[in-house]
């Protein structure tokens, strides 16, 4: 009470505060254990358990992948004769790595692959890099316009007149999207502005700038069209692809088949037109009520009975297919749940605007129901990306095949546990990616409107 | 044929013309069995300004709501700027662009920062160019007293604050015709009376202006007022209105 400001007669007057920062946080390494981990008996009893039970396990996985580990060895008797004994046969997996990789593909043409891979992380870093505008359109076309140039790289022979100009298209955006990385991070404005103002457009009406854009994306694509008429490489069908290649190619297929083809049936499902319902829920239904695995089986063996004779449909396109449609299926109903989160007055403020269809569920509904998904839609990619091992059965050499099949080489013959121990580390790699991936994305996604 | 009353001053006399902007013939609305709308006769004139007040759930919303075929009336005929509202989408696309709604639950996009809700109609449906959509929000946020804010998402806006950007939404359209349901709803009283200001301008340069309000105070400004209960439309009354402008004037002085 001693400087609180009175007016002479002892009225109370108001003083305006300025706005402080907040209080740092105060509790530190020693005090966030006490609190989490020694907080009373249970907590402390529980905690020690829990340690001495990590410990337990660490040791006995230490003593098995590195006391135990043989690197050097030409076959899996000398890992067993091994000074240590019963060595834990870490040459055999070294010998075979690059088969578990890339399956049966010839060593020769093994680059055609890491290029792809290359060229496939380039066209998506993009999207990590602020500068960067445009971020949509080149996240779209790694996943839609890509395929084509990976697509040649992998099979190579003879082009025929549609993947002619799909492989020049592909390679042109690529060189395009670039080119405008480049630009974006030089100059700090993208390929398009940079072209409009270069060809002197930009004084003109906004409706005029597409004009230099198109000609310049024309004039490079023929340019790109006519330098690859000539080059052509070594055919590998797809019978010697193998591998987590293998395992990539399919997943990778189908998650990105998955989302357009879901969302498109979860509003066929939804919409008022009777019979595209009914062809949806039949679709739909139908595959999610058979297990993948006859779905692969009826497609490698019933589904060439259907094809007219001599449209030979090999094993991996059939695969592909059913894959892709099973994927979808699933998709459909999960993004079926997504739109249902989305309250009935979106949709009747985007219709009272005046929106079509299709502007207010591409503009309003699918935006906010697809951040909704993501933790969904990213469950059942790490899904269907563990799903491709059901290929194995069918004959297809995938991950889980070749690791099947080192334990067959004469040499190895029997060598299971430490393969097995690879692949499981290579698709926890892989999920880990897309589920971090994810967390990011929400966070990014969901920064504006918590409330 | 002017529908004003004798004693409006000049100031706020609004341009009302001879034109219907909306006919209503004997219109029934059921919710499954509960009989919401009761055989309602109304015609509105281009340039009026409207309050509709009455009890809670008596109907107002509704109406409105029928307006613009969120709702569908089972029996009698809707005619909304010379366009009869029924099974016909086409109708109502049409109407639709040129009818103005706030709605009750303000209804923003949570995604879209409050300038790109604001600018997403214009550039849609209106197709105007960004620059010409961002320019006329802007006016009209200045006018509703909001610029500071377009960059946030309306979950980071106060609820008054999300009123105000809805009925910016509505208007950046310049609809012939905007309806408002409890537009001053989340409002203090002098932003309240800010907006009556606002609508009787809009008022004047010819838009037809329907508010849903159960609040006497707003009632005041319109020169017609609508009453219902229990679904019927129990009272339809010219009155003369006060002028927004002039209070607020006469409001600003002693502060
Ligand atoms: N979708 C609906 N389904 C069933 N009944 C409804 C529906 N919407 C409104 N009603 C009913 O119709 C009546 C009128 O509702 P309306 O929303 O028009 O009231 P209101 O006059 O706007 O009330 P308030 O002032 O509380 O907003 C209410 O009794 C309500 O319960
Ligand atoms: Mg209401």
């Amino acid at each position: 009470m001693t400087d609180a400001p009175t007016t002479s007669d002892g009225l109370l007057v108001f003083k305006p505060k300025p706005s402080l920062p907040p209080p740092p946080a105060t509790t530190g390494v020693i005090g966030w254990m006490r609190f989490n981990l020694f907080d009373g008996i249970y907590s402390s009893v529980t905690t020690v358990i829990g340690v001495l039970l990590i410990g337990y396990i660490a040791m006995g996985f230490y003593e098995w992948a590195f006391v135990r580990a043989v690197w050097e060895a030409s076959s899996r008797n000398e890992c067993r004769l091994s000074p240590t004994e019963f060595g834990t046969c870490w040459a055999g997996v070294d010998f075979w790595f690059t088969r578990f990789i890339y399956g049966r593909y010839p060593d020769a043409e093994v680059w055609r692959i890491d290029l792809a891979a290359l060229i496939f992380i380039l066209w998506m870093a993009p999207l990590w890099l602020p500068r960067v505008t445009a971020k949509v359109v080149v996240g779209l076309s790694a996943v839609m316009v890509f395929p084509f140039l990976a697509g040649y790289l992998f099979l190579g022979g003879e082009r025929n007149w549609f993947m002619e100009i799909m492989v020049a298209l592909s390679l042109t955006w690529f060189l395009g999207t670039m080119l405008h990385v480049a630009v974006c991070l030089l100059l700090n404005q993208g390929l398009g502005r940079l072209t409009v103002r270069l060809s002197g457009f930009s004084s003109r009406d906004d409706r005029f700038h597409k004009y230099p854009v198109i000609v310049l994306a024309l004039i490079a694509y023929f340019a790109v069209y006519f330098l690859i008429a000539d080059w052509q490489m070594v055919e590998v069908v797809p019978n010697q692809w193998g591998g987590l290649f293998l395992t990539l190619v399919i997943s990778g297929i189908g998650i990105a088949s998955a989302l357009p083809t879901g969302i498109v049936l979860a509003l066929g499902r939804r919409s008022q037109m009777p019979v595209v319902r009914v062809l949806c829920v039949a679709f739909i239904e139908l595959f999610r009520s058979v297990p993948l695995i006859t779905i692969l089986f009826m497609a490698t063996t019933m589904f060439p009975l259907f094809l007219p004779k001599g449209l030979v449909f090999n094993n991996l396109a059939s695969v592909i297919v059913a894959v892709c449609l099973f994927s979808a299926a699933y998709m459909a109903e999960t993004v079926r749940g997504g739109l249902q989160a989305i309250s009935k007055g979106q949709y009747e403020a985007a219709e009272a605007m005046g929106l079509s269809y299709w502007q207010s569920m591409g503009l309003i509904v699918m935006p906010q129901a697809l951040k909704l998904m993501i933790p969904n839609i990213v469950g059942s990619f790490i899904g269907l990306f563990k799903d491709t091992t059901l290929v194995s059965i069918i004959g297809l050499y995938d991950l889980l095949g070749m690791i099947n099949a080192i334990s067959q080489d004469p040499q190895w013959i029997g060598l299971h546990h430490e393969p097995l121990f690879t692949a499981a580390v290579l698709y926890f790699i892989g999920c880990l990616a897309m589920s971090k991936y994810s967390q990011h994305l929400e966070r990014k996604l969901g920064a504006g409107d918590r409330r | 044929m002017s529908l004003q009353t004798n004693g409006t001053p000049d100031s706020i006399r609004s341009a009302v013309s001879d034109e219907v902007v909306i006919a209503l013939n004997q219109v029934n609305k059921w919710y499954g069995e509960f009989h919401a709308l009761k055989d309602i006769d109304l015609s509105v004139h281009k340039g009026e300004r409207i309050v509709i007040c009455g009890p809670s759930g008596s109907g107002k919303s509704t109406l409105i709501r029928c307006l613009n075929r969120l709702e569908e009336h089972q029996r009698g005929d809707i005619v909304v700027n010379g366009v009869t509202l029924d099974t016909n989408l086409k109708n109502i696309d049409a109407i639709r662009s040129d009818v103005g709604m706030v709605f009750q639950s303000f209804n923003l996009f949570p995604h879209l920062t409050v300038l790109e809700n604001c600018t997403l109609a214009p550039i849609w449906v209106k197709s105007k160019s960004k620059r010409e959509a961002e320019e006329y929000a802007m006016e009209l946020l200045t006018r509703v007293k909001i610029p500071e804010q377009v960059d946030k998402y309306p979950g980071q806006l106060s609820g008054g604050q999300q009123q105000r950007v809805a009925i910016a939404r509505a208007l950046v359209t310049r609809p012939l015709l905007i309806l408002a349901d409890e537009p001053t709803g989340a409002l203090d009283t002098r932003t309240s009376l800010e907006l009556m200001v606002l609508f009787q301008d809009l008022n004047r340069q010819g838009m037809t202006v329907v508010v849903v309000t159960h609040e006497s105070d707003i009632a005041r400004f319109a020169a017609r007022l609508l009453r219902f209960r229990d679904g019927h439309l129990v009272e339809d009354l010219q009155q003369a209105p006060v002028d927004a402008a002039k209070l607020l004037a006469a409001e600003a002085l002693p502060a």
